[in-house]
């Protein structure tokens, strides 16, 4: 085998390929690492306590910046210029993505749920879907791991399928804003529960040159205190400061190349800086993209075979799956001209709604097969361009009910877990390639029975709690139908080169390596197996990290 | 008369406005249509405005210095129309100033004027609005909107503004004026002196655990919940 500057190729700079940096270069190993995108410095970059009002638009999103102004997703969003993908006949589907260093761990939400048991053995309770290759119990130390390295705030409530963390792993989650409160109470008067969410967001001093969470600020325009959790600002430095790691940015990967050994033995890609096409050579090759991307990369590769590279299943790209979103907004007129306060908080939610019907459902007592849960949104939030919508007439009410009704509506966003099937995948376009002459996808999407039925559950659930709070639903109330957001609109696509038992029927065994070639590892979302309701970042690290100590002892022991 | 309303730069002093060096660059292909239409039309009582000019501010914009990237296009005469209007939706009250004391008009000028599609036919619209405003007032008046007498200026707004109210054939008037508000009203609560009169009292950091609510907020909180037979939780 020819010898490198390096050992391992990392494709990829988000949860997966941060983390998998991150273990490698700690165990010695010689990381190169390629990021599409820019490099990107959040403690020079994030706008911290930008107010909206100095945002062109009022900070609001725009086309070139969906999510708004001051959003930390660069050179991103829906649709990249020059960078186009397509959908199928009768098929929506939507790709966030971003072209900057740490991808989507800039913005992210800093949800961090873990999968269950149930989660793992999904096929195994009901018969839908796939069993992952590996249970819940195997994996546990190694959230455990991941949750004390990043840094995660909750409490372990004892829930089924909501697995409490080791002893000491969780940090105090901060206290509940009052429309949270209410919330709570008039679920638990209903018999839903409502608990402290779980939310990748320091709250304790960490020791590592982070700090814990100041209570302001946005943590979608990332956090240059490093509170709320990013690569950039952690394992990428990390594993900088090993001296073991190189980052090339602005390379955009289209091939993953195979030696005659049927091992990997290199990428090709474009220099985004000059537009030169690049071989670079490695013992081994991480693959962690995103689901998609890497789906692409992969089908782009081995260009003997038209089926791509590590695919003899033929998985590759199928089993596409998004997270469940549908969302119910109420006004509570209790909670009108509330006193006045700081609600900022953690920024984002400090409780939530887990699934508490597992005995009802395995009962075969409700119409859909899998879970979700309601991320609770309420708070005196900064004032933007939604501030003024609403209202009716004009005069000095007008300001006045504004005032009125601030911090008096209340949303339920459900996130529930869909169960893959065939009308969902993405395939290489034929017709159609990039800027840089890179064949694009094409995706393909279609919901079942399986997820209308739970968003009409969610949607009455949202709309009891509402009720009991002595409020109005104040949004449209749609068929489940039309209320069930676009797939890959929850920006949770994962499941495109899923892990399994055999390599008859998947690409990838428990520790991410491809059957086929046992030096490719894929080390992010596309391996999943099923798409729990819990947001899926926590399981990318945790999974990235045993897959990462897997290569290590392949390496150690010779065997790659 | 109300004195003429002139451009607050004040409020948004950190913006670095781009007037020279774009001129009339690309213009997206959707502004196109409304630009060559206003363009046409000589006989607009409030002049033409200038077509849409600069850029989108793309991708990548600098976050750290945040930078409108097009020019304000509305004529004179729609900027003291949208004054006098901004003015009788949120009038001055003994707590708080008018809309135009804190620079509401300069934001519609820039919602209005900027380059993207999603605000286009929000241009569209209220430029229509003003117009048709203008035209009512001339006619019942013999003044400007932006002149006339504040009774002349709600008599106008009554037949569309209320949506329980409005006049049949004025739909589209009712619509645009949703916009306007909603522009005008966020750009009212946004700016710092709206923003604390509203009650925002984020945006501060603050050290050790987050202090939640306050004694008197969970006063509250149980006075809200008593009568629905409910009672604070324990334990978040």
């Amino acid at each position: 085998m020819a010898e490198h500057e390096h050992d391992v190729l990392v494709i990829g700079s988000g949860a997966g390929g941060g983390m998998a940096a991150y273990v490698l270069t700690r165990s010695g190993v010689k990381v190169h690492m390629l990021e599409a995108g820019r490099d990107y410095d959040p403690v020079a970059e994030t706008p911290m306590f930008a107010e909206n009002r100095d945002a062109p638009l009022l900070g609001n999103g725009t086309p070139d910046k969906d999510f708004g102004y001051y959003n930390a997703t660069i050179d991103g969003g829906w649709d990249i210029d020059g960078e186009p993908y397509s959908t199928g006949d009768d098929s929506e589907f939507r790709w966030w993505r971003t072209r900057m260093l740490g991808g989507r761990t800039n913005h992210w939400a800093r949800n961090s749920f873990r999968m269950g048991a149930y989660d793992f053995k999904p096929r195994t309770r009901d018969g839908l879907g796939f069993d992952w290759p590996i249970t819940y119990d195997e994996l546990a130390p190694w959230y455990d791991e991941v949750e004390r390295l990043v840094g995660v705030y909750g409490v372990n409530s004892g829930l089924a399928n909501h697995p409490d963390s080791g002893a000491g792993v969780l940090q105090p989650p901060p206290k509940a804003r009052v429309p949270e409160l209410f919330a709570a109470a008039a679920a638990a008067d209903i018999g839903i529960p409502c608990v402290p969410a779980r939310r990748a967001v320091l709250t304790r001093d960490p020791g590592d040159g982070r700090s814990p969470c100041f209570w302001a600020t946005d943590c979608g325009r990332g956090c240059n205190i490093g509170a709320a959790f990013q690569t950039t600002t952690s394992l990428l430095p990390w594993a900088r400061s090993t001296g073991k790691l190189t980052i090339t940015t602005d390379a955009m990967v289209y091939e993953i190349t195979k030696g005659e050994d049927g091992n990997a033995n290199g990428v090709r890609y474009i220099d985004k800086t000059t537009g030169e096409h690049k071989f670079i050579g490695a013992r081994a090759v991480v693959l962690a993209a995103s689901a998609a991307e890497s789906a692409r990369i992969l089908l782009n590769s081995n260009a003997n075979d038209s089926g791509g590279l590590a695919n003899s299943s033929g998985q590759i790209g199928r089993n596409l799956m998004d997270t469940v979103g549908s969302g119910i907004t109420g006004q509570i007129p209790a909670l009108e001209n509330r006193p006045r306060y700081n609600e900022d908080g953690a920024m984002g939610m400090h409780v939530y709604i887990p699934f508490w019907l597992y005995e009802a459902q395995a009962a075969g007592q409700l119409d859909f097969p899998r879970g979700y849960h309601l991320e609770v949104y309420s708070q005196f939030s900064a004032p933007g361009m939604g501030s003024g919508s609403g209202l009716d007439g004009y005069g000095s009410m007008i300001l006045d009910s504004a005032k009125r009704y601030y911090g008096s509506f209340i949303h339920f966003a459900q996130r529930g877990e869909m169960i893959p099937n065939e009308h969902c995948y993405a395939e290489i376009d034929q017709d159609r390639k990039d800027k840089f002459g890179i064949p694009t996808l094409k995706f393909h999407y279609k919901h079942s029975d399986h997820e209308y039925g739970q968003v009409r559950h969610a949607q009455q659930a949202s709309i009891e709690i509402i009720e009991r709070m002595g409020g109005r639903v104040v949004s449209d109330v749609k068929a489940p139908e039309d209320a069930i957001a676009t797939g890959g609109e929850i920006i949770h696509e994962i499941g495109t080169a899923r892990m399994g038992a055999s390599a008859a029927d998947s690409v990838t065994n428990s520790y991410g390596q491809t059957w086929d070639v046992p030096n490719l590892y894929i080390l992010d979302g596309a391996i999943f197996a099923s798409k729990a309701h819990k947001n899926p970042t926590l399981t990318i690290l945790t999974l990235a990290m045993r897959g990462a100590d897997h290569l290590v002892n392949e390496m150690k022991r010779g065997d790659l | 008369m109300r004195p003429p309303y002139h451009p607050k730069m004040t409020r948004r002093a950190t913006l670095k406005w781009l007037f020279a060096g774009l001129g009339t660059a690309p213009v997206l292909a959707a502004c196109g249509q409304s630009t060559r239409s206003e363009a046409a039309n000589t006989d607009l009582l409030l002049g033409s405005p200038k077509p849409i000019s600069g850029t989108p501010y793309g991708a990548d914009p600098d976050m750290m210095n945040p930078r409108v990237t097009w020019q304000r296009t509305m004529t004179p005469a729609q900027l003291q129309l949208v004054a006098a209007l901004s003015d009788v939706v949120m009038p001055a009250t003994s707590e708080r100033p008018a809309a135009t004391a804190l620079g509401v008009p300069d934001f519609v000028d820039e919602w209005v004027s900027s380059p993207y599609e999603m605000t286009q036919g929000t241009r569209v619209a209220c430029f229509e609005l003003f117009e048709w405003l203008e035209q009512e007032a001339r006619a019942r008046g013999e003044t400007s909107f932006a002149e006339a007498q504040i009774d002349q200026q709600q008599a106008l707004l009554d037949r569309f503004a209320w949506s329980e109210n409005v006049e049949p054939g004025l739909e589209s008037m009712a619509s645009a004026f949703d916009h306007f508000r909603t522009i005008s009203v966020s750009a009212y609560l946004t700016s710092a002196e709206g923003s604390d009169w509203l009650g925002y009292r984020g945006n501060r950091p603050d050290t050790g655990d987050y202090a939640g609510p306050t004694p008197e907020a969970l006063e509250h909180l149980s006075a809200a919940l008593q009568p629905l037979g409910l009672s604070i939780p324990e334990g978040l």
